[in-house]
């Protein structure tokens, strides 16, 4: 059962990055343009915050080069959720189910996480921000002179993906008020997400303590990259500090999961009476 | 309710079975000032609609079956409840003897949906891209579906626009290839919500002519709901009617004359413009000196009538039509409208 899954995942996430490569390949002008705004677009994100610490030799109490590995880390994290989110709003749910698009769904002989954790994956239009983001965390590793150790890779990858999860339950969770509230909640997740991602750039070390708490559980901005970086930094003395990002995320997912079974039983029960065309498929 | 008991049924197997099915939704009621904004807000007013009331059916392997009824008479939510989209309130369904709820992805294997104002296409893409999608989404082994692309592009002439994107086919080309598209699996049985909904005559007819195939050749079953009467007498075997939730009648197309009294027209056409003195029937139309009536033929035997017709001076031609389907499902609407 477990091997026909994993197998089903690979010939599903094989068959989207054709159809990723296909859906750019279809013209020339379409490619470079898409392209070239996929560089733009990355390099804009990041460049505010590196100038403004770079000017100004760091922020709080951190020096540049650890702005600059927590700007790429959160680039990272923003890289992945597109990489295998993006792709036919499946990172943004409160879309699908305020477009009454969630129907789509219920046809395919597939479960709906296996669904959601496949459509999303666009490897080629949707890969910038990882690369940049590898690229800008490799060259701060360099500047830190940190001692890059297996244990350390193991320590920065569980980290990256504990976020993404954090990131992807986040989108679920309010995701899950379209069910309510079909049109009012359409966007839920973009706007919330977005809030975030504004938010996550700001290390908290000289904020107060009233504000880093409020930023590491209710809006947990800080979950996303900063925290994860004081542990890789080691600027966080504490060895339990490193279960807290993961308890966190799987607390997270666990509720983002029961409030999506809440609302699909009411779904089930109700219905949406709303069906937009646009939306479901790029 | 009307059932019919004659209809031939060769094979016994159920493939739909609906049973004491009833669904209700909430409508939000709301004033548009005052005060009735402000109770509404604190206090809003629901009111019940009963889509589905009690409705209870059965479909058997092989049939072809039309739903109809009337704008908001509960079709489309039927058509939901089977494809597991939505729960009833009360009642049992089955199709293909799983439970559209509970065991959805092997039904889903087996099964075909259409809305017809919906595409499952893949609108950035490729026809044949989105037939791909299909393949490796539902497994389908490489023979079988090379057999059914080969048989659903000839039959429904798709090759011109196999390497189309879906976003620059037409409306009658777009519902041609999502028709394709939920056959490439060997559905056993298929749900089909208005296919032919805004599409012109030729589309229509090569439809039509598509889905008799399916039935006759593969032994499909099949429901379909249209708001087209002819189109769906024209497929079906068998017709089950709703009205405000309720099954009112079960049977043959040609059953429902009997319930509305075999109304037929004569045209008269007369020499003069004369308004010829025909007893038997009410006036329609009369132009020119053509004359049309409606005879009730359950009431006035057909004997009577020509004997009657043959006593009129000054007749050139006469016409005899039974009443269009589509006049008589309206006149049962009609009738239906209100009934508790």
């Amino acid at each position: 059962m477990v091997k026909q899954s994993i197998r089903r995942y690979f010939e599903l996430m094989k068959l989207y990055a054709q159809m990723d490569l296909g859906w750019l390949l279809r013209d020339t002008l379409f490619a470079v343009l898409a392209l070239s705004a996929d560089v733009v677009g990355t390099v804009s994100s990041i460049s505010g915050l590196f100038l403004l610490s770079w000017r100004l030799g760091g922020i709080g109490e951190w020096q540049r080069e650890q702005v600059l590995f927590m700007l790429g880390f959160a680039t990272l994290v923003s890289g992945l959720f597109q990489l295998l989110f993006t792709g036919n709003n499946t990172g943004h749910f409160s879309r699908r189910i305020g477009r009454g698009q969630v129907e789509h769904m219920w046809i395919q002989p597939l479960s709906f996480p296996m669904q959601l954790l496949t459509e999303g994956f666009l490897p080629f239009t949707a890969s910038g921000n990882v690369i940049s983001g590898t690229l800008i965390v490799v060259f701060a590793t360099t500047l830190l002179s940190i001692d890059v150790t297996f244990v350390w890779i193991l320590q920065f990858v569980g980290l990256l993906l504990t976020s993404l999860v954090t990131v992807v339950a986040i989108s679920y969770l309010v995701s899950s008020l379209a069910f309510y509230s079909p049109v009012q909640a359409e966007e839920i997740s973009t706007y919330v997400l977005d809030s975030l991602r504004h938010l996550r750039n700001f290390p908290l070390n000289a904020m107060p303590k009233s504000l880093q708490v409020t930023l590491l559980s209710v809006i947990p901005a800080g979950m996303i990259a900063w925290y994860p970086t004081t542990i890789l930094l080691n600027t966080s003395q504490t060895s339990w500090r490193m279960s807290v990002p993961l308890i966190y995320s799987v607390v997270l997912s666990m509720l983002a999961l029961t409030a999506i079974r809440k609302g699909l039983r009411y779904y089930v029960q109700t219905g949406i009476h709303r069906y937009l065309v646009h939306g479901h498929r790029r | 309710m009307f059932k019919q008991e004659s209809i031939d049924i060769s094979c016994t197997d159920i493939v739909v079975n609906v049973q004491q099915v009833s669904k209700v939704y909430m409508q939000i009621q709301r004033d548009l000032a005052g005060q009735g904004l402000i109770k509404g807000l604190l206090q809003p007013q629901k009111k019940k609609i009963n889509a589905l009331e009690d409705l209870s059916f059965t479909i058997h392997k092989g049939e072809f079956v039309a739903y109809a009824g009337p704008n908001g008479a509960g079709k489309s939510t039927t058509m939901k409840i089977l494809a597991g989209m939505l729960l009833p309130n009360q009642g049992t369904v089955s199709v293909l003897g799983l439970s559209p709820h509970l065991d959805r992805i092997p039904l889903m294997r087996k099964l075909g949906v259409l809305f017809g104002n919906r595409t499952e296409l893949w609108w950035d893409h490729p026809i044949q891209q989105s037939f791909e999608w299909k393949r490796v989404v539902w497994d389908i082994p490489k023979p079988i579906y090379q057999e059914n692309l080969a048989l659903v592009t000839d039959l429904l002439d798709l090759r011109p626009i196999l390497k189309t994107y879906a976003r620059e086919l037409s409306y009658g080309q777009r519902m041609k290839a999502d028709l394709a598209m939920m056959l490439l699996h060997s559905p056993e049985c298929i749900l089909l919500d208005e296919p032919t909904l805004g599409l012109d005559v030729v589309a229509k007819r090569r439809m039509i002519d598509f889905l008799k195939y399916l039935n006759v050749q593969r032994g499909t079953t099949i429901l379909v709901t249209s708001h087209d009467m002819d189109d769906l007498q024209e497929m079906a075997h068998r017709i089950l009617m709703i009205s405000n939730g309720r099954l009112v009648y079960d049977g043959h197309f040609e059953g429902l004359r009997t319930i509305t009294g075999n109304m037929t027209r004569i045209t008269l056409t007369m020499n003069q413009e004369i308004e010829p003195g025909f007893e038997f029937g009410t006036l329609l139309e009369a132009s020119q000196g053509v004359y049309q009536f409606e005879v009730d033929l359950m009431r006035y035997p057909i004997e009577s009538v020509l004997q009657h017709l043959s006593q009129i001076q000054g007749i050139q031609d006469i016409e005899i039509n039974r009443a269009p389907m589509e006049q008589v499902i309206s006149e049962l609407f009609q009738r239906w409208k209100g009934t508790p």
